[in-house]
Formats: structure tokens, C-alpha cells, sequence
């Protein structure tokens, strides 16, 4: 048989293919259609996988011995070289002189390590401008005009998946900056809000009720601070769904409850009525109920923002179909129709209402419909329109009433108290760069019996620790110079055995500062601002072992 | 006898399945109803799967609303582990696993079960077991078992393990792939004896020396 008329390298024309055989035509187009179907099976993988990807799939359709794909994007060239099906490293010296040369040869040949081959190539992107596929074969005939078909297609899916790749990864970078910003900022707004608070407590518990309508004012800026604090922390973990859910049987009763406790002083302040329709038994669910309470409490606070103080509340829940159905109506200002689809997403709100005091970051919603959906929930608003009020609708699978159903739970409403209970004869060292902050801890802690000093520093606290010798040391993390975890370290090691305590406090609340600390050797993380309920249960345990310890 | 179902299409002229997924969530999350209605349906089931995943793979179908220790007390659901099932010699052997499956689809037969659906997990095949490079001619093979049969069959991949080359090879041994959830008839599935051809003849090209 002859050898097909030499075709031109590039662009092979319908005129060529005429002179395929219909078997030829047939391979030919199945494995095209397979190359096709190629692109949604290597979604997941950088750059540099999907290049790979296209190579081996080529070996599967051409006589390939030596393939190379070279992108040239400017700042950032990738190249992917296969020698013989891989079985031959790309870094082979021998080779080195074939792979600098084929990148830019229009010859139909290339003198390899192994013979002259014949080659053929397809360029990437518009005129080649993004770069070039190039493959060679020892087979005499190479290439076909079939096989200039398969070559160009795969030249076209690996520039069409290597940008994909790029915009991926680009936008996975985005997401992760925006992340570790996110808890920065989060970490940096705790940080004064945790003196704050103290000063709040200790006004209260010295205070004649002189300025109490002012402390109450600056309790409830503080708390609604925080709120937003907590909320920018989550926003991203819970919209993308990294977030571990501690589920467990629960009554959607104590939940509602529990929402509304932490909801209760805004909806005070707004003097709404509040109804509440929901079953004490028999509605339980799986769910983590501090996530539960959290998505109750947004619904809850997105009702009492937008309706006219003196307005209507109701909370009502039911069991349908097997789902509790959980609603939440008022009688507010409503949703107009262009907002109804968008409610949910991130930072929508609606920018034409007058009452903006209150006015959040646009989260609650967003963060409610990821926690929902992570407990296998759906979540949906209706409105009649704007003036018509508002009603939110969360279904939760329900679970059989035969599971035991945790009674109460750990996650009782943070308590903004002093600590209540004697702790004479305790020595606790406090470091905090922040002066305030950690003054006030310091005297919110002399109140209840315990001596106290304060450092500011890792080597303050270092010789503070040897004159002192404190039995227990409360640690922020982000110090300057020398952090938590290396203070913590050096103090046990001044310790020798002691039987020192370390309890970090801090405004890093990550699951992974968590393990981080306990690896440190922290026994406790307290997230700032501190919940002084979790820091007494902290101390009344070293009081314990301070008792019993022999004389 | 109604046809089987998978991913919201009816299985009624090709039963041999390459389902690709991202994750083990995605994978439970469609062939779950899948495994339920076989069984549900009074059908048996063949599951082979990681030895080390296998208190997983139960706990799964339960979520996916099977009562495991009831089938797999009944006879209906036989849960094996690659080295019960594919690598009962410590190596892969295409000839003894096609039998293996003539077998086990003759013997439920015998037992009065309508149907058989069985699900193979491969990611035996990218831990370096002997044997492992007849897998593709293996997945050739099995359609002529499972044509004859017709009985469905799902071969799950991890598309993470996958190279380009093995890509090419599965689709085309395979008349149905499931990708991103989608079940679709695969125009590129190459007839099993051309196909064994261009296997041989790509493992008889002789090796390039040195010039």
C-alpha cells in the first residue's frame, strides 16, 4: 500500500480525510468521542496533572514514542515531556537536546536518542500563541490525517482544561486569603472586646445603678459586636462547608429555647411580641444544637431587625411527612420579589430600608442556609411582598422518637458573669499583650480570692514566672516576639514538675488552634471574649487539687 | 421483572457500568438507591470492596436505608473483600475472576434470585497487586458475561487514581459510563474483540533500543 499523500502539518483539510479508510474514519471518531469525554474526569487536577492526562490519552490513540506539551503563558511555562510511553525519564541527559528542539521544529522529522522519528504538532491557543503539543512516532505514515484529527482535538481540550486548572486554583488561592484574612480580622476584633466586657462585668458588680442604663446600652453594642465578629469567622468555614457538625438527638423544643435566649435582649429592645407554637416532646432531630440554635437565633434576629418595633413574632414548629418543619413569621416589612431568590446569598440585604441601626453584614441568612444544608435540611422564604412581613421555613429530617434524646445540652447560653466561687490560695500568672485586657482579668480574678500578677510579654512573664511562682498561667497566644505556644514550653520547663497549669486565652478559635494548643500542652483554649462560667469550671478544678495537696 | 434503575435511567439493553467519582460521598450519594431497590426488589447483591472499608460500606447502605444485618443474614447481600473475591491468591488472574462471576451469577440463579447486581470497587488495581495490568483486558472481557446475563455490573473508579491512558482504555471497555452522576450509553465503547486486538498488538510493539 502506498503511503498517503504528505499532508500539510498543521491543518489537515476535509480533502485529506477522504482519503481515510471507513474503518479508519470509525476509530478515528471513537476516539475522539472518548477524548471528548475526557475533560469532567480530571476536574480536580492542577495544571500540570492535566497536561499529563492528554499525553497518556494521546498513547492510548497514536503510535506515540515521545510526546512533549509546552505552554507558555507568559510568567509561569509548564512543560510535560513523556519518553516511550514513560518508561524513560523525562531529565534523561541523552534527551534533553530532542526536548529543547522540538518546541520549536516544523520539520516532519526529530533525530532522538532512538532514530530519527516523524513528528507532528498542534498548537495551543489562537495562532499558538499559548503553546504547542508535539508528538513523534517511529511508524512509518505517521502522521495520518486521522491522526492530526486526535492530535489537534487533544491539543484543544488540554488548553481549554489547563485554563480551567488555572482559574481553579486561582480562585481556590482567592478563597483561602480571604479565609486567613477573615481570621485575622476576627482574632484582631476579639482582642478589645474582651476588656471591654470585663469592665462591663465589674461595673456591674461594683456599680450603685447610677449609670447602668449606659452600661446596659454599651452591654448590648458589645454583644451585637460580637455577634458580627463571630459571624465573619464563619461565613467562610460554614459556606464551605468545613465545619464539623457535633450531632446528637435533640428536641427541637430546647433548641428553639435556647435561640431565643440569645435573641431575647434584641427583641426586648424592639418591644416585639413574641409567640412561640412548638412542641415540648416529640419533634427531635439530629443535629448539633449549638448550630441549630445559631441558624433559630438568625432567623429570629432577621425578624425582629426588619419589622417595626411593637411588631409580631411567631415561632411555630411541627412534625410533616418526616420532617419537622420549623417557621419563623413576622409581621415586617417583607421581601420584595427581585430579593426573595438572592435572600439567602452572602451579603444581600435590602439596601432601600430606612431602618439600618441594626443593620449586620448581610450573613445570618447565608450562614443559616449552609448550616441547614450541612444537617441535610432545606431552608426557604416566602413573603407576599414588601409591608407583608416575612416567613422562614426550615425542614429537618426527623428522627424516631425511640432514640434517647440528649437531655439538655453542653451548649448553655455564654454567661456574661464574674467567676461566683472562691479561689483563695490560687496564683495566677495572666500574660496578654494587651494591657487592658489583661488588667481586667487580673482584677476580675483578685475579686473572687485568687492572687494575681500581669505580664505583657513572653520575658516578662519568664521572670515574672521565677519570683511568683504561679500554680496556674492564663496564655494569649498572639504574643509579640515569643507566642503562646513557645511561652508555654519555656514556662514548663522553668516549672520542672511543678504541676503547673496552662489555659491559653485567646482570640484564634479554629479547630486547628485548638489541637495546636493542646499539643503545646494547654489543658483549656478559652476563646476571648471569655466565657468566665467555662473559666471558673477551669479554676475550681486547680482549687480542687490545691485542696487535697499534702501540706 | 422490571428493569434496574441507576442514576434516573433504565438499564435495559447494556448492564456493564465504569462509574467514575470524586469522593466516597459522591459515590454512596448515586449508587445508593441503586443497591436499595436490588434489594428492596428481592434481588441479590455483590459488593467488593477495600477489606479496610468494609464496616464503612455498611454503614453507608444503612444510611442509604438498607437493613444490612438482615440481608447479609438472608443470603441477599454478600459483602467481600478483594481478597475473597479478585485476589484470592494474593494476585489478580483475569481467567479466574470471570469465572468467579459466571459462578456467582449461576448460583444466585439457583437460589431463586431474579436478578444479581453486583459492584466491583477497582482501586485494587492502583495499589502495584500482581496482576493488576489485566484488569482493562478483564473489563473487555466480562461484557460478553454480562451481555449473555444481563446482569448489571458497576466497576467504581476513583478518577484521582486514574491515568489519561487508563481513561481511554475504561471508557472504551465499557458500553455505559456514570461521570458526575450522569449515566449515558458510550458511543466510543469499542467492540471487545477489536478491542483485545489493539491491547495485544500495543503489548507486542517491540521496545525502542538506543540509536
Amino acid at each position: 500500500m502506498t503511503e498517503p499523500p504528505s499532508v500539510p502539518l498543521a491543518h489537515p483539510g476535509p480533502a485529506s480525510l477522504a482519503t481515510s479508510t471507513p474503518e479508519e474514519l470509525q476509530t478515528c471518531l471513537r476516539d475522539l468521542l472518548s477524548l471528548v469525554a475526557l475533560p469532567p474526569l480530571f476536574r480536580e487536577r492542577g495544571p500540570g496533572a492535566v497536561l499529563t492526562v492528554m499525553i497518556e490519552a494521546l498513547e492510548a490513540c497514536l503510535p506515540v514514542d515521545f510526546a512533549c506539551i509546552q505552554v507558555d503563558p507568559g510568567a509561569a511555562p509548564e512543560r510535560v515531556v513523556r519518553i516511550q510511553r514513560g518508561s524513560v525519564s523525562p531529565d534523561a541527559a541523552e534527551w534533553q537536546a530532542t526536548i529543547a528542539a522540538c518546541t520549536s521544529c516544523d520539520a516532519p522529522t526529530i533525530d532522538t536518542p532512538v532514530g530519527t522519528l516523524r513528528l507532528a504538532h498542534a498548537p495551543l491557543g489562537y495562532r499558538g500563541t499559548r503553546g504547542r503539543l508535539v508528538v513523534a512516532s517511529r511508524e512509518g505514515g505517521f502522521p495520518t490525517s486521522t491522526q492530526l484529527v486526535l492530535l489537534h482535538a487533544a491539543a484543544s481540550l488540554a488548553d481549554a482544561g489547563l485554563g480551567t486548572a488555572r482559574v481553579l486554583a486561582e480562585r481556590e488561592e482567592a478563597l483561602q486569603a480571604k479565609d486567613d484574612f477573615l481570621a485575622m480580622l476576627g482574632h484582631e476584633l476579639r482582642n478589645p472586646l474582651a476588656p471591654i466586657e470585663t469592665a462591663l462585668l465589674l461595673m456591674q458588680q461594683r456599680g450603685d445603678g447610677t449609670l447602668e442604663r449606659e452600661r446596659l446600652v454599651i452591654q448590648r453594642q458589645v454583644s451585637h459586636l460580637g455577634r458580627l465578629v463571630d459571624d465573619l469567622l464563619d461565613v467562610s468555614r460554614v459556606t464551605r462547608g468545613r465545619i464539623d457538625l457535633k450531632k446528637a438527638p435533640i428536641e427541637i423544643a430546647q433548641v428553639v429555647t435556647h435561640a431565643i435566649e440569645m435573641v431575647a435582649p434584641l427583641l426586648d429592645e424592639r418591644r416585639h411580641a413574641l409567640e412561640v407554637h412548638v412542641p415540648q416532646h416529640g419533634l427531635t432531630v439530629d443535629a448539633d444544637p449549638i448550630r441549630l440554635a445559631q441558624v433559630i437565633a438568625n432567623l429570629l434576629t432577621n425578624a425582629a431587625k426588619y419589622t417595626e418595633p411593637g411588631g409580631q413574632i411567631m415561632v411555630r414548629a411541627s412534625g410533616l411527612a418526616g420532617e419537622v418543619v420549623l417557621e419563623v413569621r413576622d409581621s415586617g416589612m417583607g421581601i420584595s420579589a427581585d430579593l426573595l431568590p438572592r435572600v439567602f446569598d452572602l451579603f444581600v440585604q435590602d439596601r432601600r430600608s430606612l431602618e439600618r441601626t441594626n443593620g449586620g453584614l448581610g450573613l445570618g441568612l447565608a450562614i443559616a442556609r449552609s448550616l441547614v444544608t450541612l444537617h441535610g435540611g432545606t431552608i426557604a422564604a416566602r413573603s407576599d411582598g414588601r409591608g407583608r412581613g416575612s416567613v422562614f421555613e426550615v425542614r429537618l429530617p426527623v428522627m424516631s422518637p425511640d432514640l434517647a434524646v440528649v437531655p439538655g445540652y453542653g451548649a448553655s447560653p455564654v454567661r456574661r458573669e464574674l467567676p461566683r466561687r472562691a479561689h483563695a490560695g490560687l496564683r495566677v500568672l495572666i500574660v496578654d499583650d494587651n494591657v487592658d485586657g489583661a488588667e481586667m482579668l487580673a482584677t476580675a480574678l483578685s475579686m473572687n480570692g485568687c492572687q494575681t500578677r500581669v505580664a505583657h510579654d513572653g520575658l516578662g512573664a519568664l521572670r515574672v514566672f521565677a519570683e511568683f511562682k504561679p500554680t496556674i498561667a492564663l496564655l494569649d497566644i498572639g504574643l509579640p516576639v515569643m507566642d503562646g505556644y513557645e511561652l508555654a514550653g519555656r514556662l514548663r520547663a522553668l516549672d520542672a514538675g511543678g504541676g503547673l497549669r496552662l489555659i491559653a486565652i485567646t482570640g484564634y478559635g479554629q479547630d486547628s488552634d485548638r489541637q495546636r494548643a493542646r499539643a503545646a500542652g494547654f489543658e483549656a483554649h478559652l476563646i476571648k471574649p471569655v466565657d468566665f462560667d467555662a473559666l471558673d469550671r477551669v479554676l475550681a478544678g486547680q482549687a480542687t487539687a490545691a485542696a487535697t495537696k499534702p501540706a | 421483572m422490571q428493569d434496574p434503575t441507576l442514576a434516573g435511567k433504565t438499564l435495559d439493553r447494556y448492564f456493564h457500568v465504569c462509574a467514575f467519582f470524586n469522593s466516597r460521598d459522591e459515590e454512596y450519594g448515586t449508587l445508593g438507591q441503586f443497591y436499595k431497590e436490588g434489594l428492596d426488589w428481592g434481588e441479590k447483591a455483590l459488593h467488593i470492596v477495600n477489606p479496610a472499608l468494609m464496616d464503612d460500606h455498611r454503614t453507608r447502605l444503612a444510611t442509604a436505608g438498607i437493613d444490612v444485618p438482615h440481608c447479609e443474614h438472608e443470603g441477599q447481600l454478600q459483602v467481600l473483600s478483594w481478597e475473597d473475591a479478585n485476589l484470592t491468591s494474593g494476585a489478580f488472574d483475569q481467567d479466574v475472576m470471570l469465572r468467579t462471576v459466571d459462578d456467582v451469577l449461576a448460583v444466585a440463579l439457583e437460589q431463586s434470585f431474579t436478578r444479581s447486581r453486583i459492584m466491583g470497587n477497582m482501586a485494587w488495581a492502583f495499589e502495584g497487586r500482581p496482576g493488576s495490568d489485566q484488569l482493562i483486558e478483564y473489563e473487555v472481557r466480562v461484557n460478553e458475561v454480562l451481555t449473555r446475563t444481563r446482569q448489571p455490573a458497576i466497576c467504581v473508579y476513583d478518577t484521582a487514581k486514574l491515568t489519561g491512558t487508563m481513561m481511554m482504555d475504561l471508557l472504551r471497555a465499557h458500553p455505559l459510563t456514570l461521570v458526575n452522576g450522569v449515566l449515558q450509553e458510550n458511543p466510543f465503547f469499542t467492540p471487545p474483540d477489536q478491542m483485545l486486538q489493539q491491547m495485544r498488538a500495543r503489548r507486542s510493539a517491540p521496545a525502542m533500543a538506543s540509536a
